[in-house]
């Protein structure tokens, strides 16, 4: 395995970036890809599904954490929360979506949670119309089933 | 490792854990809202994990049986594992928050059917959660606002914060209550004086501060030797 050195990511549209090590592995699964065959880390490593725009963002992600994960002076926790707020605010619902995938299938916990509580948050108090339309989500409810959901549901509210 | 890679296909819709990792971020109402909206988010919604945590997260330490619905045959349940057995004891605890809401139907009750409807809470096993759910809502009268906001901090030791919090966040803090009481006016030469009447208003929100301390634990007592008399009630809007 190269020591501490550089890697070669591409994205799935041919975008490359050179990222340090410490900031790759943030991300499971390119830290097991790595640990696993020693070639990956000289050679470069394909992201395949993701493109050039979502890659630069997984990686303005990683790359702060992975700094305040090493030094907790520079970037306190405070800090890097402001920064957490910031990233998924600045989100459009594409990105958003495509971001979740990617950092799901890369395995990157900790930003995968944080979108995660960021859906949530804006489902939360939502009526069913109002979150289909945030989402645009198609109602593929047939008159019966939507009949027994009616049905179903008062209890909760 | 390769192999993997090659395998990860784009799908429109999101990877189903990734859609359980959000519902599982979700409350309750939250999730029945969310699996209203199309059959996809159905399925994940009624996912059994996620009401077996949502069980746990609301009733920690309660044993739940899962042929619960076998003993009875004559009402089955329409929701079926985990979810049925949330719905169940939900079910059962606003039915007798129902009750409770029957017997204090009146725009003001005395101090002894407030410390009963409070001492039923207690029996009933209710947790913060239940309280927060079935009583501190907007929908509920404010007395039995009242009821959940005194048994969370005297009974169940909410620290005030918390129920300042749960108060704010479904916005019933500034819903108000007057409190009448009357003080034994005591005798002078034989003759009993009349008692003494004092009054006041105050709202949900000022009852988990200092001020409200003092009220709390006035209600909490009831009755005593020089306290004859009090009186809970909904404050008339102009009021204050």
């Amino acid at each position: 395995m190269a020591s501490k050195g550089n890697l070669t990511l591409k994205s799935c549209n041919g975008k490359e970036f050179i990222v340090e090590e410490k900031v790759a592995v943030m991300s499971t699964t390119i830290k097991n890809m790595v640990d696993v065959d020693d070639s990956f880390a000289q050679g470069v490593i394909p992201i395949i599904g993701v493109d050039g725009k979502i890659l630069a963002k997984l990686i303005e992600y990683c790359k702060e954490h992975a700094e305040a994960d090493e030094d907790e002076e520079v970037k306190s926790e405070e800090y890097l929360k402001k920064f957490d707020e910031k990233f998924v605010d600045e989100l459009n619902l594409n990105d958003l979506y495509d971001l979740l995938k990617a950092s799901n299938y890369l395995e990157i916990t900790k930003l995968l949670n944080l979108l995660c509580q960021k859906v949530a948050s804006m489902i939360k108090g939502k009526k069913p119309e109002e979150i289909r339309r945030i989402f645009n989500i198609k109602n593929d409810f047939t008159p019966e089933e939507e009949e027994e959901i009616n049905r179903q549901n008062p209890w909760a509210f | 490792m390769m192999k993997r890679l090659q395998n990860f296909v784009v799908k429109d819709s999101l990877p189903k854990d990734v859609a359980l990792n959000i519902v599982s971020c979700l409350e309750v109402t939250d999730v029945c809202s969310l699996g209203s909206c199309s059959n996809y988010w159905r399925e994940i919604c009624e996912s059994d994990c996620i009401w077996k945590s949502l069980c746990e997260e609301r009733w920690p330490g309660v044993v739940f049986k899962e042929n619960d619905d076998d003993d009875n045959q004559e009402k089955p349940s329409t929701f079926k594992g985990w979810r049925g057995l949330y719905v169940k004891r939900h079910n059962e605890m606003a039915g007798k928050v129902d009750n409770l809401r029957k017997a204090l139907c009146c725009q003001a009750m005395n101090v002894n059917d407030y410390l009963k409807a409070i001492k039923d809470l207690n029996s009933m096993k209710f947790g913060f959660r239940d309280v927060q759910i079935l009583l501190l809502q907007p929908k509920i009268h404010v007395l039995l606002n009242l009821v959940g906001l005194h048994f969370c901090i005297k009974r169940l030791g909410v620290q005030v914060d918390s129920v300042n919090e749960a108060i704010s966040s479904c916005k019933i803090q500034d819903r108000q209550v007057d409190i009448h009481w009357w003080m034994n006016g005591g005798w002078l030469h034989r003759f009993r004086l009349p008692d003494v009447l004092y009054s006041h208003c105050i709202s949900l929100k000022d009852l988990t501060k200092d001020e409200g301390e003092e009220i709390l634990g006035m209600l909490d007592q009831g009755i005593t030797r020089l306290l004859v008399r009090l009186q809970i009630s909904a404050a008339e809007p102009k009021c204050c």
